[in-house]
């Protein structure tokens, strides 16, 4: 075995916030073996990983790489070395499909990224999945696959781009057993072939089989570390559990009184937990541990109605069936949410204000509440909580993690509630505090409330709890009472073993969904199939003429190109509303040059690029400015078209030449020009949105921004190129429509916007961000032109435009809405 | 109290924006400051004050409303057809009240239930609502109201002493932004309204209902319209369907030059009513230094995107309440 190891860690610091995440951690990573890293949650493994692979920059310390000493300062860094990881919850852009996920996750493309081959990236992507013995078809979409699925397949992703160092982070937790063992072969075979594995894993078993090298990390520090042979099992968790208990186990414990709430049979609805049956007494705190993926916090959200559940449960004697958390409130049941930041605090609120949410009510008449009475009702509580703070009015931002936990939990407290729900009650808080919050939990429970403390950190359940439930996989795997809870007792009860794993059965093989993806595109057409048989049967020739057909495709043009704009913008997930006032001034400025002389070729050329600029300069104030592009669009549609009366002074521009007319006068082959110009537009359009990968970096950021990063996709990049091309085709949209119209006047373009994001999203476009397709916008477009011909042929005046525009918008969005509703069920 | 003498400072430093406005103006305008014309002129502002009131309550929350002069328009029609039709004046008044307050709702609800972004949604009803107000009304003005309805818009006013007189209109306003105040910062629904907009997670866990709070927000919006739309009509003698265009220009800029974060969680009713009052001054000064209406729109535009990064970037790094 070579003595330089691949990877060598020296001193590697990490903290977030207070807390210290890593603490001068030195590991080494050798080629061609398998190196065990265990320890319970929070130990540091997953920042471990973060700063090996770039997402995280460390505060301190050195990588080694082969010797030699290398910056890891960013996702791509650490791929150029050959530095893969596989997180925990496998990111995925759930609209792509499978091939293509890999594609982006590779951050390259097979061949031309100007035309990417489909059929190459299809085989390629096959082929590392055949290659990991993975039977599902490449093409199918990334959502249709279940967890574990995705898992292997990101796994043979990393394997197939022959990375050198891999880092896997609880790859079996959603993996059958057979699916496991099939991995374990292949991990095997990546060993003898030289690749350095780095295998994170709660399953102490599958540790001890495979690993070579095993270290067990506790507390951001490095606890143990060696080959194999020393470990076994009960060692593997004296290292993991072994710590300075540091506060005292209270002695006497008051009698647990009646029951307050009783959960029978309760399951998830999705399958998170199952069959799981507790008991809540006054005056007792019970503590649930399990590690992460037994579903404690599922079960502590459907308990007040945030998950669909199955089951009873029982309220001093009564069915409690909670809506959500304001009817669990009402009936005593309270939640603690485990994730302060995003699911706790109003960040730069006062802490006044956060701490009386739920109980403004209490001391307000009508709503109205005098704030003096409040601030005082907020500083008893959090005086009598310890919490040091300046202020009661500051921004409880700026307290410490542990004084806001504090904070979160008095405002509980102050609605009296008969059952209190803590989930992970000090997560990311420091020691002291720590046990200013115990404190408060036993006092809480001493005062006759029932308490649930549900937390993956062993010695805080076993210090509180005076019953502890252990959940793994998803049911309850062990209950103790206070003097049988042992340390190695629950953790051996929560680590799950073999034969505890559910399923194990066959590996799924997912349904093929593009018939499902391609359902909205084919309704459109549906729609637009019906509404021509409609206006045929209604007007007759009026409508089913060559001429009037002609008429519309005509019209359906100009809006059309524009559309096919907007669809980059609305696939990665923004909106320019100033497109409208953009054509005018465009239009104005380009056909200003096109009187003046210039050549029907540079004038349309110049129109591109003066949209473009325009495009640009939105996404530009947008995205640096950190504002909506709404705002910045909003304002565009007024700025735009002042600077272009600015401009033309408000009288129209006109008397182009003919040979400026013929940009889209006449006709060829029978139909007119304009609409073989679209033809060509929306073919370009086709080939860049499906054949480039800059087309399809539009989906990936519009789809999930984050799985972007992670692929080291560039959000600004992509973005900015968006606003830009949409520009441009607004651009050419406006000289096209001078010479189709000989004139582009002061109000040209007033409304236009809602036109074209009408033909958009009833083309399919989702306003969410993440899908549309070239043709859809085809189809829209022409849509929205025969729905404006159907009102004038059915004599409909033209006042009533504007309703069947903004019903179309809601309808196709409502529509939208609906078949994802339908697909998400489906796949679930 | 540091947060309080942040709050007031965005307070003080519009109030000095506005005196130097004024300041400079009067220079070049001789009797610029003129308290008569200034009142009469305070007229023209009343209908985007009265819509940017609750327009600070969605804003805070998170949301955006597009749709606020196309329903002021939709509320004028509805009741100039009922006028049209020999409806008595208050039935009049009751139904653009009622219709501005139903558009409110609409929004909110198709919000909520078709789990759409406000914006979308909003721009959407912009369309509908304005093309209801044409095609309701065939596209036809409304005129021949009663002289007690239109002298008590354009000419009427609570006379004090000599000159000195204040259109009911802005009476109206002032109380509307003294109800405001206090609904905002005194009063659940500000409250909740600004938790929605800082986070919606937390906002559920802490049994926050976003439908109660929108529809409420939403429907006071337009209760706000069709109150202006009443006043609107008895300014200028006449119902249009073309009134109030681009009013969510000037109303979305008013509120966000008052202080408010454009993505929620933050917001000020009496820094959205000095934001009136700089805005109002500066078109004012503007208009009679002859600076044509689209040259203004420019201005205005350009200010409001950069008082919304302003904000956006200040609040970052203050994190302020």
């Amino acid at each position: 075995m070579a003595s330089i190891p691949l990877l060598e860690i020296r001193g590697l610091s990490k903290a977030f916030g207070g807390a210290q995440a890593l603490d001068t951690v030195s590991l080494e990573f050798r080629a061609g073996e398998i190196h065990g890293l265990v320890g319970e949650n929070g130990a540091g493994k997953s920042t471990l990983i973060r700063c090996c692979t770039g997402i995280v920059a460390p505060d301190e310390g050195k990588f080694l790489w082969d010797g030699k000493l290398v910056g890891i300062n960013g996702i791509g860094p650490a791929r150029g070395l050959g530095i893969r990881a596989v997180q925990q919850e496998a990111e995925f852009f759930p609209d792509l499909s499978l091939a293509e996920n890999l594609m982006h996750a590779s951050g390259n493309s097979p061949g031309n990224p100007a035309w990417l081959d489909w059929r190459e990236m299809n085989a390629s992507g096959q082929k590392a999945l055949r290659a990991f013995g993975l039977e599902f078809p490449a093409e199918a979409s990334a959502m249709s696959l279940s967890v574990g699925q995705r898992m292997l397949a990101e796994i043979a992703a990393c394997v197939a781009q022959q990375s050198r160092l891999l880092f896997l982070d609880e790859p079996t937790a959603a993996l059958s057993v057979r699916e496991s063992e099939e991995l374990f072969a292949h991990l095997l075979r990546l060993r003898a072939a030289g690749t350095a594995i780095v295998l994170v894993s709660h399953r102490l078993d599958e540790v001890l089989r495979l690993a070579d090298r095993v270290t067990v990390m506790r507390d951001g520090r490095v606890a143990a570390t060696g080959v194999r042979g020393e470990f076994d099992r009960s060692r593997l968790v004296r290292e993991m559990v072994g710590r300075d208990m540091g506060e005292p186990v209270a002695a006497v414990r008051p009698q647990a009184g009646e029951t307050i709430l009783r959960l029978e049979d309760f399951s998830d609805a999705g399958g998170r937990f199952e069959q799981v049956s507790l008991e809540l007494r006054a005056g007792e705190i019970v503590g649930l541990y399990g590690l992460v993926g037994a579903g404690r916090s599922d079960l502590a959200q459907a308990v007040v109605g945030l998950r669909p559940a199955r089951g009873r449960r029982v309220l001093r004697g009564k069915a409690f069936v909670p809506a959500g958390p304001a009817e669990a409130l009402r009936a005593g049941v309270v939640l603690v949410p485990e994730d302060r930041r995003s699911e706790g605090i109003f960040p730069t609120h006062a802490c006044r204000e956060n701490i009386t949410v739920p109980w403004l009510h209490r001391f307000s008449r009508a709503g109205f509440f005098p704030v003096r009475r409040e601030r005082r009702l907020a500083e008893d509580i959090a005086r009598r909580l310890h919490t040091r703070y300046a202020d009661i009015d500051q921004p409880i931002v700026t307290l410490s993690g542990g004084n806001q936990q504090k904070l979160i939990l008095g405002r509980w407290l102050a609605t009296d509630p008969a059952v209190l729900i803590l989930d992970e009650p000090t997560r990311g808080i420091d020691v002291g505090a720590k046990a200013e919050v115990h404190a408060e939990i036993r006092e809480l429970a001493a005062r006759g409330k029932a308490v649930l403390v549900i937390s993956s950190d062993l010695s805080e359940v076993l210090q509180l709890g005076d019953r502890v439930d252990v959940l793994c996989s998803g049911r309850i795997a062990g209950s103790f009472r206070r003097e049988e809870a042992s340390e190695t007792g629950v953790m051996n009860a929560a680590l799950p073993e073999a034969k505890n794993i559910p399923g194990g059965g066959e590996l799924q093989r997912p349904g093929n969904k593009r018939l499902a993806a391609a359902g909205r595109e084919l309704s459109t057409f549906g729609a637009l199939i019906l509404l021509v048989a409609a206006l045929t049967v209604l007007c007759g020739r009026d409508f089913a003429s060559v001429e009037n057909l002609l008429g519309v495709l005509a019209a359906a043009s100009l809006v059309s190109i524009a559309a096919a704009g907007m669809a980059h913008v609305l696939i990665v997930g923004g909106i320019d509303i100033s497109i409208g006032s953009m054509l005018g001034l465009t239009g104005a400025l380009a056909g200003t040059a096109a009187v003046r002389g210039l050549s029907p070729g540079l004038a349309v050329g110049l129109g591109v690029v003066l949209g473009a600029a325009l495009g640009a300069g939105n996404a530009t104030a947008a995205f640096w400015g950190r504002i909506h592009p709404i705002v910045v669009t909003l304002a565009g549609i007024y700025v735009f078209r002042g600077l272009m009366l600015r401009f033309t002074g408000g009288y129209e521009v006109g008397g182009f030449s003919p040979a400026f007319r013929a940009l889209t006068e006449g006709t060829l082959l029978g139909a007119p020009k304009v609409v073989w110009i679209a033809a060509l537009v929306h073919a370009g359009n086709a080939w860049f949105l499906n054949r480039t990968l800059w087309g399809r970096r539009l989906y990936a950021v519009g789809g999930s921004e984050k799985a972007a990063v992670y692929s080291g996709i560039g959000l600004a990049r992509t973005r900015l190129q968006a606003f830009a091309v949409c520009g441009g085709m607004v651009g050419l949209t406006a000289v096209l429509w001078g010479a189709y119209y000989g004139k582009i006047q002061s109000n040209t373009g007033v409304g236009f916007e809602l036109q074209v994001i009408a033909a958009a999203v009833i083309g399919g476009c989702a306003v969410t961000g993440g899908r549309g397709r070239a043709l859809g916008v085809v189809a829209g477009s022409i849509l929205v032109a025969v729905v404006y011909n159907a009102l004038i042929l059915l004599r409909i005046s033209s006042y009533w435009q504007g309703v069947f525009v903004g019903l179309l918008i809601l309808a196709a969005a409502a529509l939208d809405r609906w078949i994802r509703h339908r697909m998400g069920n489906e796949t679930r | 109290m540091k947060t309080r003498a942040e709050f007031f400072q965005r307070e003080a430093v519009l109030a000095l924006v506005i005196i130097a406005i004024g300041a400079a103006f009067s220079l070049s305008v001789p009797g610029f400051l003129d308290p008569l014309s200034l009142a009469d002129r305070s007229r023209h502002w009343v209908e985007t004050g009265l819509v940017a009131i609750p327009m600070t309550f969605i804003i805070a929350s998170g949301g955006i409303d597009l749709s606020v002069g196309s329903l002021l328009a939709l509320a004028m029609m509805v009741s100039g057809r009922l006028h049209a039709a020999g409806w008595p004046l208050p039935v009049v008044m009751a139904g653009s009240l009622l219709t501005g307050w139903a558009g409110g709702l609409f929004n909110a609800a198709m919000i909520r239930a078709l789990r759409l972004p406000p914006l979308v949604v909003t721009l959407a009803t912009l369309a509908l609502f304005r093309g209801l107000a044409y095609g309701l009304s065939g596209a036809q003005p409304v005129g021949a109201w009663p002289d007690v309805f239109t002298d008590w818009g354009s000419i009427g006013a609570w006379r004090i002493s000599g000159g000195w007189e204040i259109p009911w209109g802005v009476l109206i306003l002032l109380g509307a932004v003294a109800a405001g105040t206090a609904l905002f910062h005194r009063h659940a629904l500000g409250r909740r309204a600004r938790q929605l907009g800082e986070n919606p997670t937390a906002a559920r866990y802490a049994g926050i209902s976003a439908m109660r709070t929108e529809l409420a927000i939403y429907g006071l919006a337009g209760l706000a319209c069709g109150l202006g739309a009443i006043l609107w009509t008895a300014r200028f003698a006449t119902a249009h369907p073309g009134a109030a265009l681009g009013l969510e220009l000037d109303v979305i800029a008013v509120v966000v030059i008052g202080g408010t974060r454009i993505t929620g969680g933050a917001g000020s009713v009496p820094g959205t009513f000095l934001g009136l009052l700089l805005l109002g001054l500066l078109r004012y000064g503007l208009d009679v230094t002859s600076v044509s209406q689209q040259d203004q729109n420019i201005l205005v535009g350009i200010l409001l995107v950069i008082v919304a990064i302003f904000n956006e970037r200040w609040a970052l790094q203050h994190r302020r309440a």
